[in-house]
C-alpha cells in the first residue's frame, strides 16, 4: 500500500516539474518585401509571405499536400545572411519559396524585376503547349493559368511550331475526365491519391513533354474522394462529369455551407444559380476537413432535390388550416403541459437540427427538467462507409450538437429514444413532437411507428421531408432544409460549423428557429432569445456548455472566418 | 595491341589493357587489393583516410567536379541509419564512355575503391548503379564482384579487421536522368527516376532516406591510388598530386570521339594540353579534315572553336577560362564539314528525349528549342528565331530542380555565340548549306579508324 503511494507520487513529480516549461514553439523572423513577419520554425517562405499579405503565385504548391516544387512559378528573390560576406546573399539557383524554409534574418523580395521576369518565363513555358481552349473549358473563370496569365504574363504567343498533342477525354473512373493537353503536370492530383487517400491510383507516366497522368495499370479511380482532384487541379485538365458543361462558373453564387452527409460536417461552399444548387465544393477548415470533401457530400444536393416535402401546414380535423392555426394549436398544447405535467410530453429531435434550434426547443419544453423526455433520432441511415480520411459512421451531422444544446433526457426520469417508444406504446405520452423525418429507423419500422403513434393524442411533426410519421401526425409544419436556412452544427470532434442560407425556401416552409419563436409566442411561453443572433450568443455563454467547453471543441461559431477558398488553389482572400 | 600510355600517368589504366586485364588474378598481380588490406590493417583510421582523400584534391569525375573528400565530410557524424555509398556508373552523357573502360578492363580497382571509400565514410554497403545499355559492364561487374567475394575482398570481417563491406550491382533501364544523383537514388529505390528537390542533399537524405554518398566510377577508383601513394603535394610532385595542377589534381580519363585517327579513352594528367591529346594520343585529325570545334567535357558543356580548343589545357581552371567546362571528360572533336546547326539539333534531340519532365522550363523548353533548331536546320526559320532560341535557352537556365535544363541551354547558347553565322546562313539560304558528309554529325561512334574494333583480340566479349 505504502509502496504504491510512493511510487505514484514519484511518477507524478516529473509531470509537475515539466509544467512550467511547456514547449514554446520556436519561431523565426524574416522580412517579406520589407514587412517583418514571425512564423513558426519550419514554415515555408510561401506561407510566411501570406502572413505579410503577399500571395506568391504558385501552381504545384498546395497547403494540404506535401511540397513537390516542380512548377517553378513561386521563385522569388530569397536572400540569407552570409556571415562571412557580412551581407545578405541570394541563392545561386533561385529559390522556390514553396520548398525553402523561412529562416531568421532572411530577406525575401517577391516583386523585383527579375522575379517578375522569372514568373513570366515560367508562364510562357506552361502555355507553350497548352491548347488555350478556355472558351470550352469548364475551369475557365477559376483557372490559375488564366488568372496568372493576366497577372504575370500578358505576352504575345511566339510559337509557330505545332503544339505537342496528348490524349484528351480520358476517363479517370466515372466521375473525372482527364485532358492531357491542358495538364501542366503539377502532380497535385497524384500527390492527393498518394498522401491524402493513400490509394495511389494516379501517377505520371512517360518523360519530358510526353508525360501524362494515368490511372495505374489495371486499377480504377474510384475512391470516395476522387472529385477533390478536379478542385485542386490548377487548370481544366481534370473535370467532373457531374459539372461538365453545366454552368459557366462566373454565373455561380457562392454560399458558405456545411455538409450534413456525416458527422464530420465538412465545411463547404454551395454554388448555386437561379435557386438551384449546381455543385458543392470544399471550404478550408483546419481540424475539420482541411481542404477536402467526399463525393457523397458533393452529391448531397441531389438527395435534397429528390426529397418529398410536406406541401403545407396541416392540422387534423381542420381543412385548409393555416400555419398560424397549427402554431396556435401547438403553442396551446405546450402551455397546457407546462401546467399539467411534463411527463406526458416527449420531444424527438433531429440529428440535422441546428444547435440554435435544439437549444431553443430544449428551453421551451423544459430542458434538463425532471421527467422531461428529449431524445435525438437518426434521420438518415444510408451513406458511404466510415474511413480514415474524413467519413464517419454517423450519416447525420449534428447528433452531438443537438443533444448537447438541449435535446437530451431530463436529469431525472427523463426517457431516451427507446424509453419514449415504450412510453408511447403504453399510452403514457399525450404529446409527441417529432423534428424531421426518419423516426422509423430507430423505432423498428413503419408499422411499429404507426402502432405507437396511435396511442398518442397529439403527434406534431415539424419537418422538411415526408416520412411514415407525416400522414399520421395531427399537426405538420413544413421546415426549411439546410440549404435554405442559417444555423450551426457541431461535429464528432466538437468543432462547430456554420451553414448559411443559399436557396430561397419553398412557400410555406418555416425556418425552424422562427417557428419555435412563433410557437412560444402562441403558447405564451417565455423565449430565452429574441432572434438567432441572441440565441447564438446565449448558447455560447450557457454555463453548462461553457463548463464542458462545448464538447471540448472550439468554443466559437466560425462564420465567414477562414475566408480562403482553395479552388484551383488561388486564394480568394 | 596496347594503348599508348602517357608517361607515368597511371592511376586507373596502369597496365597493358587487353581482354585478360580484368580478372582478379591479373589485378592482384599488379598490386591489387594490397592497398585495401593495408588500409584496413591499420595504415589508416577511417578519419585519416578521409583526410587523405580531402588533401589529395580529388574532384568528382562525374561532371560537376565537386571535391570528393569535402562531399564525404558532409555526412552526419552520428547517423541514425546506415550510410550508403552509391557508385554512379550511369554514364549516359553523349560523348562520355570512360567509366565503361574502367568497369570492363579494371573492375577490381573500382571494387577496391568501393571498399576503401566505404571504410573512410563509415559505410558497409555499396551499390554500383550501371547504365541499362551497358550490358557488358554489368556482366563484368557481376563477375568481378563474385570473384572478390570468393577471395574475401568483399563480405564480412575483411582481412580480419572487423570491417564489413557489401556491394550490390544494379542495372538501370537506360535513362540519362538516372545519372543525376538524386534521380539515381529514386531509381535505385524502385521509383520513377526523377531528381529530388534539394536540399536536403543525399549526404543527409539519400537512399531510403538515409545518408548516402554518390560518386562517379572514376572518382571512386582513384581512391585506391590515393590510399596507396598518399595525397602528396603538387609542389614536390609526390603522391596523387604527382600529377595535375594545384586545383585540378591527379589524372583524368578522357574519352575522345570524332574524326581523329585513334579515338578512345586516354588517361592523362590534369593540365595536359588538348593539342597534345589530339595530336599525340589520338594521332591527330583524320587526313583532310581540319578541326572545327571542340566540346571538351561531354555534350552538356559549351562548345569552343578550333583556335580556343588548341589553347585549352585539360583541367578545370583552363576550361573555365576558355568559356567551357571540363565536365565528365567526354571530348567530342568536331571536324570541318560538320554542320553545327545539325550538330546542335542532334544534341537537343537527346535532351528533349531525356528530360524527366518534372519542372516546367525543362519539360517544355527542351522540346521547344529542339523544334526551333530543327526548323533552322531544315530551312523553315525566320531571322528572329536565333534570338528567340537564345532567349528561351536563357529562360531555362537556373530555374529547375536539376541541371539537365542548364545542360541543354549552355550548348545552345554557346553554339549560337560561336557559330552564329552558320545559323544565319541556314536561314538566309532556306536550307542546310552542308552536304552532310557525316550522317551522324557528332560521330559519337568514332569517326576515325576505331582502334579497338579492328583488333580481333581486343573486341570485347562480355
Ligand atoms: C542530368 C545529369 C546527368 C548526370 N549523369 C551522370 C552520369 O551519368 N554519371 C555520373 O557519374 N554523374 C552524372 N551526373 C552527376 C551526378 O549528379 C553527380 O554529380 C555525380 O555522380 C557525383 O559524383 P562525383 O562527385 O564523383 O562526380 C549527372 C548529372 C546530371 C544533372
Ligand atoms: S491533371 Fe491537373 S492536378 Fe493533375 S498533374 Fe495535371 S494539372 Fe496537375
Ligand atoms: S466526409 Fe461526411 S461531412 Fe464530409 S463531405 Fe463526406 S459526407 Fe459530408
Ligand atoms: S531539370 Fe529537367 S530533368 Fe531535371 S528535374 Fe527538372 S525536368 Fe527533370
Ligand atoms: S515550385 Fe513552388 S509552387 Fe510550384
Amino acid at each position: 500500500m505504502s509502496d504504491n503511494a510512493t511510487s505514484e507520487s514519484a511518477s507524478e513529480k516529473p509531470e509537475v516539474a515539466v509544467e512550467p516549461t511547456a514547449p514554446v514553439p520556436e519561431t523565426v523572423t524574416l522580412s517579406i518585401d520589407g514587412i517583418e513577419v514571425t512564423v513558426p520554425k519550419g514554415t515555408k517562405v510561401i506561407e510566411a509571405a501570406k502572413q505579410a499579405g503577399k500571395v506568391i503565385p504558385h501552381f504545384c504548391y498546395h497547403p494540404g499536400l506535401p511540397v513537390d516544387g516542380n512548377c517553378r512559378m513561386c521563385i522569388a528573390d530569397v536572400r540569407t545572411w552570409n556571415p562571412r560576406a557580412e551581407k545578405h546573399m541570394p541563392a545561386r539557383r533561385p529559390a522556390v519559396t514553396c520548398w525553402v524554409d523561412a529562416e531568421d534574418n532572411m530577406q525575401v523580395f517577391t516583386d523585383t524585376p527579375e522575379v517578375l521576369k522569372s514568373r513570366a518565363t515560367v508562364m510562357e513555358f506552361l502555355l507553350l503547349n497548352h491548347p488555350v481552349d478556355c472558351p470550352i473549358c469548364d475551369k475557365a473563370g477559376e483557372c490559375m493559368l488564366q488568372d496568372y496569365y493576366m497577372l504575370h504574363d500578358r505576352q504575345r504567343s511566339e510559337v509557330r511550331d505545332e503544339k505537342v498533342h496528348k490524349p484528351r477525354l480520358v476517363p479517370f473512373g466515372d466521375r473525372i475526365l482527364y485532358n492531357g493537353e491542358r495538364c501542366i503536370l503539377c502532380s497535385r492530383c497524384t500527390r492527393f491519391t498518394e498522401h491524402v487517400t493513400g490509394t495511389h491510383e494516379l501517377g505520371i507516366v512517360n518523360r519530358g513533354d510526353r508525360a501524362i497522368v494515368e490511372v495505374v495499370e489495371g486499377g480504377d479511380f474510384a475512391n470516395a474522394y476522387t472529385d477533390n482532384v478536379a478542385d485542386i487541379c490548377p487548370v481544366g485538365a481534370l473535370t467532373k462529369t457531374d459539372f461538365r458543361f453545366k454552368k459557366r462558373v462566373w454565373f455561380l453564387k457562392h454560399t458558405e455551407s456545411v455538409c450534413g452527409g456525416c458527422s464530420r460536417t465538412c465545411n463547404t461552399v454551395v454554388d448555386h444559380d437561379r435557386e438551384e444548387i449546381i455543385r458543392i465544393m470544399p471550404r478550408e477548415r483546419p481540424g475539420v476537413n482541411d481542404f477536402w470533401i467526399c463525393n457523397e457530400g458533393r452529391d448531397l444536393y441531389k438527395e435534397l432535390a429528390a426529397t418529398e416535402r410536406p406541401a403545407a401546414a396541416s392540422l387534423a380535423g381542420k381543412d385548409q388550416a393555416s400555419a398560424e392555426d397549427v402554431i396556435a394549436w401547438i403553442g396551446e398544447g405546450l402551455a397546457a403541459h407546462k401546467k399539467e405535467g411534463r411527463e406526458r410530453l416527449a420531444v424527438i429531435g433531429s440529428s440535422w437540427m441546428s444547435n440554435e434550434e435544439a437549444w431553443l426547443l430544449g428551453h421551451l419544453v423544459g430542458k434538463g427538467v425532471k421527467g422531461q423526455h428529449l431524445a435525438v433520432k437518426t434521420d438518415r441511415v444510408d451513406g458511404y462507409p466510415a474511413d480514415d480520411v474524413l467519413h464517419t459512421d454517423d450519416h447525420n451531422p449534428n447528433r452531438l450538437g443537438a443533444s448537447a444544446s438541449g435535446i437530451a433526457p431530463g436529469k431525472k426520469d427523463g426517457k431516451d429514444l427507446a424509453g419514449i417508444l415504450a412510453a408511447a406504446q403504453a399510452g403514457e405520452i399525450d404529446t409527441l413532437i417529432v423534428w424531421g423525418p426518419g423516426l422509423a429507423h430507430d423505432w423498428g419500422g413503419d408499422d411499429a411507428v404507426a402502432e405507437a403513434l396511435a396511442k398518442v393524442a397529439r403527434v406534431i411533426q415539424l419537418t422538411d421531408a415526408v416520412d411514415a410519421v407525416t400522414p399520421l401526425a395531427h399537426a405538420v409544419i413544413p421546415l426549411r432544409n439546410w440549404a435554405e436556412r442559417d444555423g450551426t452544427w457541431t461535429n464528432v470532434d466538437g468543432f462547430h460549423s456554420r451553414f448559411k442560407k443559399a436557396l430561397r425556401p419553398p412557400k410555406g416552409a418555416w425556418d425552424g428557429f422562427e417557428l419555435l419563436l412563433a410557437i412560444a409566442d402562441a403558447g405564451g411561453l417565455k423565449s430565452p432569445a429574441k432572434n438567432l443572433r441572441e440565441a447564438r450568443k446565449k448558447l455560447k455563454q450557457d454555463p453548462e456548455l461553457q463548463a464542458r467547453e462545448f464538447l471540448d471543441g472550439r468554443f466559437e461559431f466560425p462564420g465567414n472566418q477562414t475566408g480562403f477558398r482553395h479552388l484551383g488553389g488561388v486564394l480568394e482572400t | 595491341m596496347t594503348y599508348p600510355i602517357v608517361d607515368g600517368a597511371r592511376v586507373l589504366l596502369n597496365f597493358e589493357r587487353n581482354t585478360e586485364s580484368w580478372p582478379l588474378a591479373s589485378y592482384e598481380s599488379r598490386h591489387g587489393y594490397v592497398t585495401a588490406k593495408e588500409a584496413l590493417g591499420g595504415k589508416y583510421t577511417p578519419e585519416a583516410l578521409l583526410e587523405e582523400v580531402k588533401q589529395s584534391g580529388l574532384r568528382g569525375r562525374g561532371g560537376a567536379g565537386f571535391p570528393t573528400g569535402l562531399k564525404w565530410s558532409f555526412l552526419p557524424r552520428d547517423p541514425e541509419g546506415p550510410i550508403t555509398l552509391v557508385v554512379n556508373a550511369d554514364e549516359s552523357e553523349p560523348g562520355t564512355f570512360k567509366d565503361r573502360v574502367v568497369m570492363e578492363e579494371n573492375p577490381h580497382q573500382l571494387i577496391e575503391g568501393c571498399v576503401l571509400s566505404c571504410y573512410a565514410m563509415g559505410s558497409n554497403n555499396c551499390y554500383i548503379y550501371i547504365r541499362g545499355e551497358y550490358v557488358g559492364c554489368l556482366k563484368r561487374m557481376h563477375a568481378a564482384v563474385e570473384e572478390a567475394y570468393a577471395a574475401g575482398h568483399l563480405g564480412k570481417n575483411l582481412y580480419g579487421s572487423g570491417f564489413d563491406c557489401d556491394i550490390t550491382v544494379h542495372s538501370g533501364a537506360g535513362a540519362y536522368i538516372c545519372g543525376e544523383e538524386t534521380g539515381l537514388i529514386e531509381s535505385l529505390e524502385g521509383k520513377k527516376g526523377q531528381p529530388r528537390i534539394k536540399p536536403p542533399f543525399p549526404a543527409v537524405y539519400g537512399v531510403y532516406g538515409y545518408p548516402t554518398i554518390v560518386n562517379n566510377v572514376e572518382s571512386i577508383a582513384s581512391v585506391v591510388y590515393i590510399a596507396d601513394q598518399g595525397a602528396g603535394a603538387t609542389v614536390d610532385r609526390t603522391g596523387y598530386r604527382r600529377w595535375g595542377t594545384e586545383k585540378s589534381a591527379g589524372t583524368k580519363l578522357f574519352s575522345v570521339s570524332g574524326p581523329v585517327k585513334r579515338p578512345g579513352v586516354y588517361e592523362v594528367p590534369m593540365g595536359y594540353p588538348f593539342a597534345d591529346l589530339l595530336n599525340k594520343e589520338c594521332g591527330g585529325m583524320l587526313d583532310g579534315i581540319a578541326l572545327k570545334a571542340l566540346i571538351v567535357g561531354g555534350s552538356s558543356v559549351p562548345v569552343v572553336d578550333a583556335d580556343t580548343a588548341m589553347q585549352i589545357t585539360m583541367d578545370y581552371e583552363s576550361c573555365q577560362e576558355h568559356g567551357t567546362l571540363l565536365g565528365s571528360g567526354g571530348v567530342i572533336v568536331i571536324g570541318e564539314g560538320t554542320c553545327m546547326v545539325r550538330a546542335l539539333w542532334v544534341l537537343l534531340r537527346f535532351y528533349h528525349h531525356e528530360s524527366c519532365g518534372q519542372c516546367t522550363p525543362c519539360r517544355e523548353g527542351t522540346g521547344w528549342i529542339e523544334r526551333i533548331v530543327h526548323r533552322i536546320e531544315h530551312g523553315h526559320a525566320s531571322p528572329n528565331d536565333i534570338d528567340e532560341l537564345y532567349r528561351i535557352a536563357d529562360g531555362m537556365e537556373l530555374r529547375t530542380i536539376c541541371t539537365l535544363a542548364d545542360a541543354a541551354a549552355w550548348p545552345t547558347k554557346s553554339f549560337i555565340d560561336v557559330f552564329r553565322s552558320e545559323f544565319e546562313e541556314h536561314i538566309d539560304k532556306g536550307c542546310c548549306p552542308y552536304d552532310n558528309q557525316f550522317p551522324d554529325p557528332l560521330n559519337l561512334r568514332g569517326g576515325g579508324v576505331p582502334q579497338r574494333h579492328d583488333d580481333p583480340e581486343h573486341v570485347f566479349v562480355p
